[in-house]
């Protein structure tokens, strides 16, 4: 079971936790969940928005396959992506994970793997717009180490 | 003997889409033309020497698929040129 959204408006945790909770009905022993939030600075400095493109169809497949990898991985039983588009402002919601399993460490596991290839195989561009520029920014070596470490 | 072309739509994204000035072209390329000889069209189309179109970079799907610079283009096919993906 999973669902992926790619969605310009915000998203509701609660609402996504108590939809995922009637679904499970008694089946989850663990449930991790991730929201990620837009930073007010980054590494080229004070970020006053973030823009973030798609391709629609093709963007939802990319996480698909994200999520599809996951679940051949680890025992799940509840996969949730939710990621915004469009113009964001720092502190706004930008992506919701939800995994649900029998016992913790496959949600455990499971969330911090698909954040990590959302960040690296997830089809977006984004751009940073600071106090005097807009700028297109390339993936971190962080976050391309962080997801070949899943494939060793 | 004259060649037969095929008209396909391009799509553009981002950085792109943005230094080009539009999200979708019309182009005629010769029949069973590849990836690589659709990338040569557009760099001569928008000028060869223009930094800000940075072709060498770009990913090509081809029907949303990732495609290589050998793959045939198709009439009907669904062409997108973008930069590399940055991620959510």
């Amino acid at each position: 079971m999973h669902s992926v959204r790619v969605q310009e408006k915000d998203f509701s945790v609660h609402d996504e936790w108590k939809a995922c909770r009637e679904r499970l009905r008694g089946k989850a022993g663990a449930v991790v969940s991730f929201i990620g939030l837009v930073r007010e600075r980054s590494t080229t400095g004070k970020v006053s928005s973030l823009y973030l493109e798609h391709y629609p169809r093709m963007t939802e497949a990319s996480i698909d396959r994200i999520v599809a990898k996951a679940q051949q991985r680890w025992s799940l039983l509840d996969v949730i992506v939710i990621h915004r588009i469009g113009e964001l402002q720092p502190e706004d919601q930008i992506v919701l994970v939800i995994v649900a399993s029998a016992h913790r460490a496959d949600a455990f596991a499971a969330c911090e793997f698909i954040m990590d290839l959302l960040k690296t195989e997830a089809v977006f561009w984004k751009k940073e717009t600071g106090d005097e520029e807009s700028v297109w920014i390339e993936s971190t070596l962080e976050d391309v180490n962080r997801s070949q470490e899943w494939q060793e | 003997m004259t060649t037969r072309s095929i008209t396909i739509q391009v799509k553009f994204f981002a950085s792109l889409k943005e230094s080009l000035g539009t999200s979708q072209i019309g182009l005629n390329v010769p029949i069973e033309s590849t990836v690589e000889v659709l990338l040569k069209k557009i760099q001569d189309t928008y000028g060869r020497d223009n930094p800000l179109i940075d072709i060498q970079h770009a990913r090509v799907a081809v029907n949303q698929q990732l495609a290589e610079i050998d793959q045939v283009i198709r009439q009907d096919d669904e062409i997108a040129i973008f930069p590399p993906i940055t991620g959510g």
